[in-house]
């Protein structure tokens, strides 16, 4: 064929234009991904520790040392005004860590003034398990029966990955009790106190026996003080605390006389308390034996110093990981860095989230999503058949329309806030006065009257519910009508042929608000904060009991990204964390969104409505 | 559900298919007028469809006669703003009864379409959806159904060993025969048709005719057609219709070869449609 230019259709310089549109988007959309992806994926990568001299003449320096070591985090040219000129000066950003030493975390460094830059073998990075990390030079080990064991010797290496690792082990045993049978008590002994509850309402009839019901229990606190549970304990260690005798008169009398008017409501609230007593005995003995699990944490500990001078120690306890940075090939390097991705995946997070894993967070994350969707894709799918099947199409329907479309672009956090009064303050409030009065009362703090799991997956579900609703209204109109007629015209009534031949040939377009709405919600924070995120959350909110953990608060990987990386004191030096968090959560979404549309397809595949 | 009880035992015993009363006028239009909206497409139609027989309506586009057959199992009342006068009377029980329920009415009437239109799933469930709705479960009765329907839509030996195949993957033809298959399934008395071969080639158009022709021992039987060589091949009786108005219903022989009207001469001899 042959070239014609002049047979070109006039305005044919438009498509330019779209393209010009599109590549414009695309550049952006994966110019943010690629960016997110790196500084992600670097902050698994373990870095080389440079040690720098500065020229004495610099005014740079750690408390006077001019010797600073650290990870060079940027190497980039900056504006000055050096002398009433400005130039620009080549400088680096050194992350030189021991921020409890320093009292900071990063330093910059003129290249200029830099005499002397090495990577020396014997620099350790250390994290730790309640401070920031730490760059240290090793001196010695001090063991619990004082030898000594010197950085240089041949043994100290051995020795201390042998008691780092035992270290480790003992924090798992404390940690098992805690999570066990210690937090196993502490809930039997809420629900005891809410179980007594009851009745120390009946007892307060009158004046006397209020007094008394005070004496009672003032002096079962005070008792308490002296040891926890001491009404639990044997009488012959009850005989140890010369200080209880006092209190026990006064309890004695108050039991004596309450017994004589309470009778049986008497009984009862006295069999409870005896009951919580022996709880908080065991409780403390399980406390015991933790603290002296933690004891042997801090048995041995590791002294050391750092580049510039500073001399102090850590106990192995508190050491979580080390290696020594300049000693890695990249073969070892390439193991870190798959074991610390690993660890930020399945470690729960330290030091007020800024150091560890984000496990929680994912599990936070992924089950508010999904919950949200399991309330919002049947609330949106019902409402979008009334709208197109059953509702008289007219001005009602049409202003409902747009009010639907309007409330997609409602600001998140007037959801928040419309949760917190609603679900939380209202339904929540009134959940408890209902079904959790006696818990609430005997002080065990709100039941669903507080932010939590359920609540923040029913507002965004609220959030959610135009793009649902939408979607599905378009998958409705785009079923054929012959199909429609098809049915109707065998015999169907309207219900039979929504539900067997409209509702699964518009499966595949509900699946598509579905994903929609899962994009939507698992990014949003800012409602979150209102009614239901945690900054730092004990448990994860599941429980094999109702109500199943829904009612807890929980870590949310959104909301960590904003609260590490803006909202903590360092919140610089966890920058890489926070580059990996939102590196986690847009791989979260994109599952998730992945397997809507493996779903979508199985369901295009299977109700593909016919060619005709 | 009595609707439930009659259906299977309809279709357990075959006989009850032939024993019907052979009355001279099974469908009665009466002084039928329709509107969509306030624009009127039926003007005063009058007639008598006997029981099994093939009656066949032609006319240009737009003449009304779709519009009738779709009347006939109160198809239109799906489209908003429709109102009619006079009355259709099936086996002497008026369409428009207060008392009638409008789905034993459906079942009672099949209908097949102009498109065919299988359900996105098997063809065994496409068969069987008349049935599944009215809430038969029995799986004896609906293995039953299914053999009887597609035998009788020729349909049978074509899809025997694949009846859990999807009915989309059948050719246009297979899918029309489905879908009288499926409008026969649930055993009604009549079964419309509303341009059944106009999406179909030669071929299939024949099997389909053929279908029609051995159907007419068991149903009544009324078909739309644009084209009036299906008409005069298939049907006993025609009626022609133009702007709304039954211009002439006869037997098909006598209206072909000596209308009385003139228009319907044009109409038949090309002149104009």
């Amino acid at each position: 064929m042959k070239k014609n230019n002049t047979n070109k259709p006039k305005g044919d310089s438009w498509v330019w234009f779209t393209s010009l549109g599109l590549s414009t988007g695309l550049l952006m959309v994966t110019g943010i991904l690629i960016y997110i992806l790196c500084q992600g994926l670097s902050a698994f990568w373990p870095k080389d520790v440079a040690q720098v001299k500065v020229n004495p003449d610099s005014s740079v320096n750690i408390n006077g040392s001019k010797t600073i070591a650290g990870v060079v985090v940027k190497d980039q040219i900056k504006r000055k005004e050096i002398n009433g000129e400005f130039k620009d000066v080549q400088e680096l950003q050194l992350f030189v860590a021991n921020r409890d030493l320093y009292n900071l975390s990063f330093i910059y460094i003129d290249k200029k003034d830099i005499e002397q830059k090495k990577y020396p073998e014997n620099l350790m990075m250390v994290e730790r398990l309640n401070d920031s990390k730490a760059i240290i030079i090793p001196t010695k080990l001090i063991k619990e029966d004082k030898t000594e064991i010197p950085f240089e010797d041949a043994s100290f290496e051995a020795e201390f990955s042998k008691l780092v690792q035992e270290a480790e082990n003992i924090r798992d045993k404390a940690y098992d009790i805690q999570v066990g049978p210690i937090s196993d008590i502490v809930k039997k002994n809420k629900n005891l106190v809410v179980d007594q509850y009851p009745y120390y309402e009946k007892l307060k009839f009158n004046n006397e026996t209020i007094q008394y019901l005070e004496q009672y229990r003032n002096a079962v606190e005070s008792l308490d003080k002296i040891s926890i549970g001491f009404l639990g304990l044997p009488s012959d260690e009850q005989a140890k605390y010369p200080e209880s005798k006092e209190y026990l008169k006064l309890f004695s009398e108050a039991q004596l006389k309450l017994s004589e008017i309470g009778g049986s409501d008497f009984k009862n609230y006295q069999e409870i308390q005896e009951k919580i007593s022996k709880g908080k005995v065991e409780e403390s003995e399980l406390v015991k034996q933790v603290t002296s699990l933690q004891k042997d944490l801090n048995k041995h500990t590791l002294e050391f110093t750092t580049a510039s001078g500073y001399n102090s120690k850590v106990t192995i306890g508190n050491v979580i990981h080390y290696f020594y940075p300049n000693r890695l090939s990249t073969g070892n390097k390439i193991g870190m860095f798959f074991s610390n991705a690993w660890n930020f995946l399945t470690e729960d997070p330290r030091h007020a989230n800024t150091e560890g894993g984000v496990f929680p967070a994912i599990v936070g994350t992924l089950m508010m999503t999904i919950l949200m969707c399991i309330f919002v894709t049947p609330f949106g799918v019902i409402a979008a058949i009334f709208l197109h099947e059953y509702a008289k199409q007219g001005t009602i329907v049409r202003m409902v329309r747009i009010a639907i479309n309007n409330l997609a672009g409602v600001p998140s956090i007037v959801y928040g806030a419309f949760g917190l009064a609603f679900f939380v303050y209202y339904v929540g409030g009134s959940i408890d006065e209902l079904f959790y009065g006696d818990w609430v009362k005997s002080g065990n703090g709100a039941m669903f009257g507080t932010g939590g799991m359920l609540w923040a997956s029913l507002t965004l579900a609220l959030l959610t519910v135009p793009v649902v609703i939408v979607a599905t209204e378009e998958a409705l109109a785009a079923v054929p009508r012959g199909i429609r007629e098809g049915a109707l015209g065998c015999g169907a009534s309207k219900w039979q042929m929504i539900k067997t031949v409209v509702l699964p040939a518009c499966a595949p377009g509900i699946i598509t608000g579905m994903i929609l709405a899962m994009a939507r919600g698992a990014g949003e924070v800012a409602p979150l904060m209102l009614v239901g995120v945690a900054d730092i959350a004990s448990e994860l909110p599941i429980d094999s009991a109702f109500p199943f953990g829904l009612e807890r608060k929980f870590l949310h990987l959104g909301y960590n990204v904003y609260h590490v990386g803006f909202k903590t004191v360092d919140s610089e030096a966890s920058q890489p964390l926070v580059f990996a968090t939102t590196l986690l959560l847009i791989s979260i979404v994109a599952l998730l969104n992945l397997a809507g549309i493996i779903i979508r397809q199985r369901l295009k595949k299977r109700y593909a409505t016919s060619a005709f | 559900m009595t609707d439930k009880a009659i259906l299977e035992e309809k279709i357990m015993s075959k006989a009850s298919d032939n024993d019907s009363p052979q009355e001279n006028s099974l469908i009665n239009i009466q002084n039928y007028d329709f509107f969509y909206g306030d624009k009127q497409v039926l003007f005063d139609v009058n007639m008598d469809i006997p029981a099994k027989q093939i009656v066949s309506f032609i006319g240009p586009s737009g003449c009304g006669k779709s519009t009738l057959l779709r009347n006939i199992n109160r198809m239109n009342d799906l489209v908003d703003g429709v109102h009619h006068n006079g009355d259709i009377t099936i086996n002497g029980q008026s369409n428009y009864d207060p008392h009638l329920d409008v789905i034993s009415l459906r079942r009672r009437v099949g209908m097949v379409f102009q498109k065919s239109n299988p359900f996105p799933k098997s063809i065994y469930e496409n068969v069987v959806y008349g049935l599944r709705i009215a809430g038969v479960k029995n799986r004896s009765v609906l293995d039953e159904a299914v053999e009887r329907s597609l035998r009788a839509s020729f349909l049978w030996e074509e899809v025997k060993d694949r009846l859990k195949d999807s009915a989309l993957g059948l050719s246009g033809g297979q899918m029309q025969r489905l879908c009288i298959a499926r409008a026969i399934a649930s055993g009604p008395e009549i079964i419309l048709m509303d341009e059944p071969c106009s999406a179909l080639d030669p071929i299939a158009t024949l099997k389909i005719e053929e279908l029609i022709h051995e159907l007419k021992k068991n149903y009544t039987i009324v078909i739309v057609t644009h084209s009036m060589q299906q008409a005069s091949r298939v049907s006993d009786k025609t009626a022609f219709f133009y702007l709304g108005e039954l211009i002439e219903y006869s037997d098909t022989d006598q209206l072909f070869s000596t209308p009385k009207e003139k228009k319907t001469e044009d109409y038949i001899s090309g002149r104009f449609g």
